[in-house]
């Protein structure tokens, strides 16, 4: 191999690659997309519409329970909120006043405590009709006032109440024929049945709309009828409360690991540690893909842009092909630099340096010094193969199909060799070279024997090695020739270099 | 090249093929399309191997040893569309084992002999076709090699950049270096080229020196006017070769050309009447049985 010829084409193919804009948009793209597609999410949820809903009650009284138990909820809600983020207050007829019976009442645990149960009180104490308490004259009675006069101040205030998602409306009439129009002409998501003896069965409760698929409604309204009913039968046969919430309380496992002679509860960090290989399986085959279809593209380039011979004058396939993926990968690892770089800036803006050292651990970032050449060589060969035999992308793209679904399928392992990293998945998929570099790499948070490690990377070297050597050997016989991509009949005959 | 064969499945590009091209010449390969010029060339590059037979390259057997000392220039040429030309040419240099600056400096010689030294900044894809040729064609002359091999190097070309390249391969016979080219254009193969093989399904089927080749006087150039001349019958007259105002009269060796140019008379208005050797044309006609392809515009 004439290492001076491998530089020089390596150098050109580099400075080709990073010299360009689309380079950089391409780099640069991944993270911003990802970011932007974060911060589009989080608006998209904080504008989520309100799905409004009536409720057609033939028990004459549930209804009412779950609209005071929903108010109630949201206060209670609306009250933790405050608790925790002192400072914010909502807007509208009563906000001094407000604030200051709510920091007051927050106070202490003690205060906070009374505060919630004298909420809850007086917010069942509201009538459906008037929606007024008994005793305005208290300060949470004004608060309470303050929230059934002001649905929309209640949502600006306090985002998470039920309010800013669903919100019942009155119809005129409350007949079925009514309601349906109401559905049809989407001005309500669907409406409510309750049936007369809901505590003794709900059997004739139902929901009716004309979307099957957005079930959120269906389950809140549900959920919050169901407490109430609970409550009620509770009531009828003298069961206490605190007693059934006592029985129905689960057995909490807080995951914790070993320190010493005993354990420590795991904390988020610890968490993110654990996920962190699967993150780098993903940043490796992203990158090994962005990378290998640069090369696709590039070989493909030369061939049919009528370079090949003029290079091929002054160097050998082997050369020209070395040099490609040598240069070409170097402007990968500048791609997988960019983005590295980014979430790093990222994580310092959020000012997680914890999280980004749990994840940066040298383990790991050793795993991906070593798996990325591995595996980018390894399907290199094969890229610049096919590439060296088609004459555009498209040829390309239907002889590439079978090369993209075998790396994909280390894809479709992430989540279960997170899971059980030292698993019988993990252990045999670990030995089938072109599954080891993300395989492995994902089993970097527990990491296997040093055999295992020796074996299953020297068994990938052997197998690079090898696909390199067979790719070589269909580049430099592929490069010159014209017309149609070989079928795989003519692929022997491709291999010896009689291929017409 | 010694009984050089090669073949690619089933079709035998080159056969048996021998060709000795003295040093510090011009050497032709003509011959129709798919005649193996294209694979006898790689070969003599060391692109391709040859299946059997034997070369000898400037002294070695194995032309990959020595691709510093050669230069090649493909039938089919492209250069990389984001390069600024005087880097791709300095870079074509630095492959064949320039240092940087003297594949710098020879590029920038190499530029101004073809009158390109103010594109030494533009991107390739920015040329012209002529261009770009000239380009392709200092690229494969910055290193000054001892042989340099031209595939169709006129193909595209204006006459005033056909009279550039051809003063550029005259000045590097002038300093000894040896020249092998493949052309359909007969006539500059005529002009320029010291000797000559015709090609034929990948056999050598003529070589020799131009003179060795066109042979003795037996051929008649006539410049005539006249409607849809018919020379078909004249007497002492084989072949014809007419191309509408000009024709070309193959003599019988026992043939009278002064019975023939009466008879001529009869039948148009000579305008010009001339014995010549044979022309290359008429030599290709005559051992391929068909017509040169038309030079590539």
């Amino acid at each position: 191999m004439n290492r001076r010829s491998v530089g020089l084409v390596a150098r050109r193919e580099f400075l080709e690659q990073v010299r360009t804009k689309a380079f950089w948009i391409g780099a640069l793209s991944l993270p911003l997309l990802g970011a932007g597609f974060g911060t589009l999410g989080a608006l998209v949820a904080s504008i989520d519409s309100v799905d409004r809903y009536a409720v057609l009650d033939q028990s004459g009284w549930l209804h009412d329970a779950i609209r005071r138990h929903i108010v109630a909820a949201d206060i209670e809600l609306a009250l933790d909120a405050l608790a925790s983020e002192a400072g914010v207050a909502p807007s509208g007829t009563d906000r001094d006043a407000l604030l200051a019976d709510a920091r007051a009442a927050i106070a202490s645990e003690e205060g906070r405590t009374a505060f919630h149960r004298r909420a809850a009180e007086l917010v069942f104490t509201l009538s459906a009709e008037s929606g007024r308490i008994a005793n305005p004259s208290l300060p949470v009675e004004r608060f309470a006032n303050w929230w059934v006069d002001n649905p929309s101040a209640v949502v600006d205030a306090f985002g998470g109440v039920s309010l800013a998602r669903y919100r019942e409306v009155s119809p005129a009439r409350l007949d079925v024929a009514h309601l349906n129009a109401l559905v049809e002409q989407r001005r309500i998501r669907g409406y409510f049945v309750i049936p007369d003896d809901p505590v003794r069965s709900g059997d004739g409760a139902r929901f009716v709309t004309d979307n099957l698929t957005d079930q959120g409604l269906r389950r809140w309204y549900g959920l919050q009828a169901t407490k109430v009913v609970q409550a009620q039968r509770m009531r009828e046969r003298d069961i206490d409360p605190a007693v059934a919430a006592w029985l129905n309380e689960a057995i909490s496992l807080p995951a914790a690991k070993p320190a010493g002679g005993g354990s420590e509860s795991a904390s988020d960090a610890d968490f993110i540690a654990q996920w962190a290989p699967a993150g780098f399986v993903i940043l490796l085959w992203l990158s090994i893909f962005t990378v290998n279809q640069m090369l696709l593209t590039s070989t493909i380039d030369e061939k049919s842009g009528k370079l090949a011979e003029l290079l091929l004058a002054s160097m050998a396939p082997a050369d020209l092909m070395a040099g490609k993926v040598l240069g070409i990968g170097g402007a990968g690892l500048a791609i997988v630099g960019v983005w590295v770089a980014l979430v790093g800036l990222g994580a310092g803006a959020v000012g997680d340096s914890l999280t980004f050292a749990a994840v940066l651990k040298p383990s790991l970032l050793a795993g991906f010094l070593v798996y990325f050449p591995l595996g980018y060589l390894f399907y290199a060969a094969m890229y610049c193969a096919v590439g060296s035999l088609c004459s555009t992308v498209q040829e390309a793209q239907s002889l590439a199909l079978p090369l993209v679904l075998v790396p994909m399928l280390p894809f479709l392992l992430v989540i279960p060799v997170t899971n059980d990293p030292n698993g019988l998945v993990a252990v045999v998929t670990s030995w089938i070279p072109p599954l080891t570099p993300g395989v492995m790499l994902n089993r970097m948070a527990d990491p296997p024997g040093i055999l295992t490690l020796i074996g299953t990377t020297a068994l990938m070297a052997a197998a690079t090695w090898y696909m390199l050597r067979l790719g070589g050997r269909i580049f430099e016989n592929g490069i010159l020739r014209t017309g149609k991509p070989p079928s795989l009949r003519q692929l022997p005959s491709l291999l010896r270099g009689s291929a017409p | 090249m010694a009984g050089v064969s090669r073949s690619f499945g089933d079709v035998q590009a080159v056969r048996d093929l021998s060709l000795a091209v003295p040093q510090g010449s011009i050497f032709g390969l003509i011959g129709p399309n798919g005649a193996g010029k294209t694979t006898a060339m790689r070969i003599l590059m060391g692109i391709l191997a040859a299946d059997a037979g034997a070369i000898n390259v400037l002294g070695e057997s194995d032309p990959r040893r020595i691709k510093s000392r050669l230069g090649y220039l493909p039938e089919e040429k492209g250069l990389y569309k984001k390069m600024q030309v005087g880097e791709l040419v300095g870079w074509f240099g630095q492959l064949k084992g320039m240092a940087r600056k003297d594949a710098t400096d020879a590029a920038r010689r190499l530029l101004a002999e073809f009158d390109l030294e103010e594109r030494w900044r533009d991107k390739c894809d920015s040329l012209s076709k002529g261009m770009a040729q000239k380009v392709q064609i200092a690229a494969t002359l910055v290193h000054d090699p001892d042989l340099v091999v031209l595939d169709e190097p006129f193909s595209g070309l204006d006459p005033i950049n056909v009279e550039m390249v051809r003063d550029a391969m005259l000045a590097l016979k002038a300093r000894g270096r040896t020249v092998v080219l493949s052309t359909h254009i007969m006539e500059q193969a005529e002009q320029i080229c010291d000797a000559l093989a015709l090609v034929d399904r990948g056999r050598v089927v003529l070589d020799g020196t131009v003179a060795e080749l066109t042979g003795s006087d037996d051929t008649l150039t006539v410049e005539y006017e006249g409607p849809g001349a018919d020379f078909a019958g004249l007497p002492g007259v084989g072949r014809v070769n007419d191309a509408g105002n000009v024709a070309e009269l193959s003599l019988a060796p026992d043939a009278d050309a002064q019975a023939t140019l009466r008879a001529l008379l009869d039948r148009v208005t000579v305008r010009r009447f001339d014995r010549t050797r044979t022309s290359l044309h008429e030599v290709f006609v005559r051992a391929v049985g068909r017509r040169p392809e038309p030079p590539v515009p």
